[in-house]
């Protein structure tokens, strides 16, 4: 008995003190990649921050973000979570075949936002078609891995009803070019068409929906039999794993297709970044050794980027094609480069400018809306298609 | 300052313990009025300043009764007494029901006066309760005035119970303000006792909180689900307090104070009553020693004593918050009590105990949706979900998704629900090797607990204190 209250006195005190001590000891980390987001810095000490409790909240802020092994306690965390069968995870559902997936429960949806976002295409769409023929205007909405992919979901997982929310897009879009690619989706859910631990879908899934595409605009396509698959790494760990930290989580590979003997889709093409950076091919090697591998395609998400198809295409076609997008778009552009003169993707997030005045300055001929259903009825950037700048 | 935050558990509470041990015993009640008025200025660094007010109010008033009584002058000790308490009620009345008493009389009258939108001070309920307590018990000669101001300053702002309880009265600390013992028995037996509570929040009481946080935001549940919301909420306010009063409690060994025990397994009552002096045991016997008993308690026959039963109860809902539900919630308990009173309890001691269980878990849970849901139209809508008016079906799939995820977590929660002597005696052939094992398996345990709590604190940004409102 008596040693029991020694070596509990000397446990507690050595592991508060190492907790604390260790932190103190190591160096600050300035950047998380798994959360994508600059750590806290020491709060400022001023009678002010004081006064405001700003430096008493900076201080557990940095405390938070730069205790030791901050990484490993939530490992331990989603280890013992997992272990009590426990499928909802810091944000995300743990699912079958090492498939995580994005938890989007009906509350999450914000009814009036996606109200308005459909009414900022409509408009945008609406205006447009004074100068583009209506079915040269087109919605491509993509659905999330957890609706294709139910099966994997753990059972009775809650997700909002997003083919509802497609419907609605669909309809409030009839007289344009609604590309529903839902059914070409579920029909290959057996196969890798979405990344298990990131919430995108891999070269695979887009390809169904660029078949999808080509059909409707009335571009031609290889069939996939006689692609050549290139992969470029196995070891990606998406947004997904970012939020579960799952210590024997799946590991995903990233690869992009080559049309018979070919240069892949999307390597012959001049791609201007906001009217500054040059890239040749729509791919950034340097992202493969990051976190975020994902950026491998056109090296992330930008205001606007210029694709030129350069003197590699099949011969001119007179088209330039406007690209409404988000991160989707960066896995689908590729496959499609060779079909117009000029792609011209303008994501809203970092874009602000006149879409309308936009249209005949670049003399856009056909317009393709991309994005991912989850990110349309959250985005809060729609709106900027119909502002006037 | 919350005991599960970075900022406490990593810097705080490591720096005052160092400086508390190498300081000799004669500064150390010092220390600790400095540490906890750091402590609570941490986060209300203006507010503090109403906490030294109380503090030097009622130590001079203490000191006043005595004076006056000694001088058999026991009409202007009373009148201090009355003054006193009028001071110290107005503080809490100011700052806790004013706004709540302008809304309602805006909503009778329509007569538009705008709020006065005070945030409340942490803790004021506690600590006011706590002062009113020693200048009773001084002036009914219970304790002798406290001549020490820093020793008073000490008791006030002990930042172990500052603000959230236990409602330590003085004369239970008295002695232990001007003399205790630090020995490593009783700073092995806090320790251990602050880590039990500290796993009971972030293990239990944080985990079950997110499962009633989701039910509670959903639109259209089964009924099923809504029960299921009522027993994560019933679990999590349990887990979450009474962890939050092992800490105190450990945290007060740890510094040489015995506090008294806040909660006795109420889970396991077989009768409303009983529930009642299981929970929040302190608040419980505050109400009985300076409300229920002044009024003639059952002294004074049986008309008297319900009227005194839903004085107290009515008070007790109010105490927990400025808003009707919990108004509610306290006449909920005082006509339950009154009817266990009247002729329930003898069916109740009749009838097979588990039956007992069932009746007063059921009720608990249903008194639980009433504190959580202060918007009555909200209450009223889940209230109707739990018996299946305008709920989607009696089961359906949120409810058994829910379920599944979270059953080892409800498991483990009912397990630490039940006193475990009660089980441990069934199932342990010899005590005392139990102990010999126990002897290794407490270190161990520690580290542990510790560690996995540590590992859910750095996972969970999710770490709200339910009992800070009030």
């Amino acid at each position: 008995m008596k040693k029991t209250k020694y070596m509990i006195t000397v446990l507690f005190i050595v592991f508060i003190a190492a907790v604390s001590g260790i932190s103190f000891l190591m160096p600050d980390r300035k950047f998380s990649p798994n959360e994508n987001r600059y750590l806290s810095e020491p709060p400022k000490l001023s009678v002010d921050n004081i006064l405001s409790t700003d430096f008493q909240d900076g201080l557990e802020e940095y405390l938070r973000d730069q205790i030791c092994f901050r990484d490993e306690w939530i490992t331990v965390k989603t280890g013992i979570q997992k272990a009590c069968g426990d499928t909802d995870i810091g944000g995300a559902y743990v699912g079958a075949d090492g498939y995580d997936f994005e938890k989007i429960t009906p509350e999450d949806v914000d009814e009036k936002l996606v109200a308005r976002n459909i009414k900022a295409v409509t408009e945008f769409f609406d205006s447009a078609s004074e100068t583009i023929e209506k079915d040269r205007l087109s919605f491509l909405l993509v659905p999330t891995s957890g609706f294709v992919m139910s099966g994997k979901l753990p059972r009775n997982a809650r997700l909002f009803n997003q083919s509802a929310y497609i419907g609605r897009v669909e309809k409030a879009l009839e007289d344009y070019q609604f590309i529903d690619v839902r059914r070409e989706l579920l029909a290959h859910n057996k196969e890798y068409i979405y990344y298990k631990t990131d919430h995108h879908w891999t070269m695979d899934g887009a390809y169904l929906a660029y078949k999808k595409w080509c059909e409707a605009t009335g571009n031609l396509y290889e069939d996939k039999d006689i692609l050549e698959k290139n992969v470029l790494c196995s070891d990606f760990k998406g947004s997904l794993y970012s939020k579960i930290l799952d210590a024997d989580s799946a590991a995903d590979s990233i690869w992009t297709y080559s049309p018979n003997g070919h240069a892949p889709y999307g390597a012959h093409c001049k791609v201007i970044i906001d009217n500054k950076t040059t890239m040749e091919g729509c791919f950034d090697n340097s992202k493969l050794k990051e976190k975020d591998k994902y950026a491998y395609f056109f090296g992330g998400n930008y205001g606007e980027v210029h694709i030129s198809s350069g003197p590699d295409r099949k011969s001119e076609t007179k088209k330039n094609l406007l690209v409404v997008k988000d991160s989707f778009a960066n896995t689908f552009v590729p496959l499609i480069t060779m079909d117009y003169d000029n792609i011209y993707m303008v994501d809203l997030r970092y874009y602000n400018g006149d879409m309308k005045a936009y249209l005949s300055e670049k003399q856009i001929s056909d317009v393709l809306v991309l994005y991912n259903i989850s990110n349309f009825i959250s985005d809060r950037n729609l709106h900027k298609l119909t502002k006037k700048f | 300052m919350v005991f599960s935050s970075f900022v406490f558990l990593m810097v705080f509470l490591p720096l005052v313990l160092l400086v508390y041990y190498i300081c000799p015993s004669k500064i150390r009640n010092f220390i600790l009025m400095a540490a906890s008025l750091i402590f609570y200025a941490w986060g209300e660094p203006v507010y503090v300043l109403i906490m030294l007010f109380s503090t030097v109010f009622d130590y001079t008033n203490g000191r006043l009764i005595e004076r006056f009584k000694k001088k058999e002058n026991l009409g202007i000790a009373k009148a201090v007494l009355v003054f006193d308490l009028f001071g110290n009620l107005a503080i809490l009345g100011f700052f806790k029901y004013a706004d709540f008493v302008i809304g309602n009389i805006n909503s009778i009258t329509g007569a538009g006066i705008s709020l006065l939108n005070i945030a409340l001070p942490i803790g004021i309920s506690f600590y006011t309760f706590q002062t009113m307590s020693y200048t009773i018990d001084v002036y009914r000669g219970e304790v002798a005035a406290q001549r020490n101001i820093l020793d008073f300053a000490t008791y006030v702002t002990l930042f172990p119970q500052l603000i959230a309880g236990p409602i330590v009265q003085y004369k239970t600390v008295a002695k232990e303000l001007s003399k205790r013992k630090n020995t490593m028995e009783d700073f092995a037996q806090g320790a251990f006792r602050f880590t039990v509570g500290l796993a009971k929040k972030v293990l239990l009481a944080n985990q079950i909180g997110s499962l009633w946080d989701s039910i509670s935001a959903m639109n259209g549940i089964s009924v099923a689900t809504a029960w299921l919301g009522a027993v994560a909420y019933s679990f999590q306010i349990y887990f979450d307090f009474s962890g939050y009063s092992d800490m105190a409690i450990g945290l007060g060994r740890m510094f040489g104070f015995y506090f008294l025990e806040n909660f006795n397994f109420p889970y396991m009552s077989a009768t409303i009553t009983e529930f009642w002096r299981r929970w929040h045991i302190s608040l419980s016997s505050w109400f009985k020693e300076y409300v229920y008993i002044p009024l003639g308690g059952n002294r004074k026959g049986m008309k008297r004593q319900i009227f005194n039963i839903m004085v107290v109860w009515m008070l007790t809902g109010l105490w927990h918050g400025a808003n009707w539900n919990f108004v509610l919630w306290g006449l909920y308990y005082g006509i339950l009590l009154m009817l266990e009173k009247l002729f329930l309890m003898k069916w109740l001691e009749k009838i097979p105990k588990w039956i007992g269980h069932v009746y007063s878990m059921v009720l608990v849970a249903v008194g639980w949706v009433i504190f959580a849901q202060t918007d009555i139209g909200m209450l009223g809508k889940y209230l109707k979900s739990m018996v299946g008016v305008g709920a989607v079906s009696v089961v359906d799939g949120d409810f058994f998704y829910l379920l599944s995820t979270n059953a080892v977590l409800l498991a483990a929660l009912v397990i630490c629900s039940i006193d475990h002597r009660v089980w441990l005696g069934k199932i342990a052939w010899k005590m005392d090797r139990l102990e010999k094992v126990w002897a290794v398996g407490k270190p161990v345990t520690l580290v542990l607990l510790l560690t996995v709590s540590f590992a859910f604190l750095v996972g969970d940004s999710y770490n709200p204190f339910l009992y800070f409102r009030f």
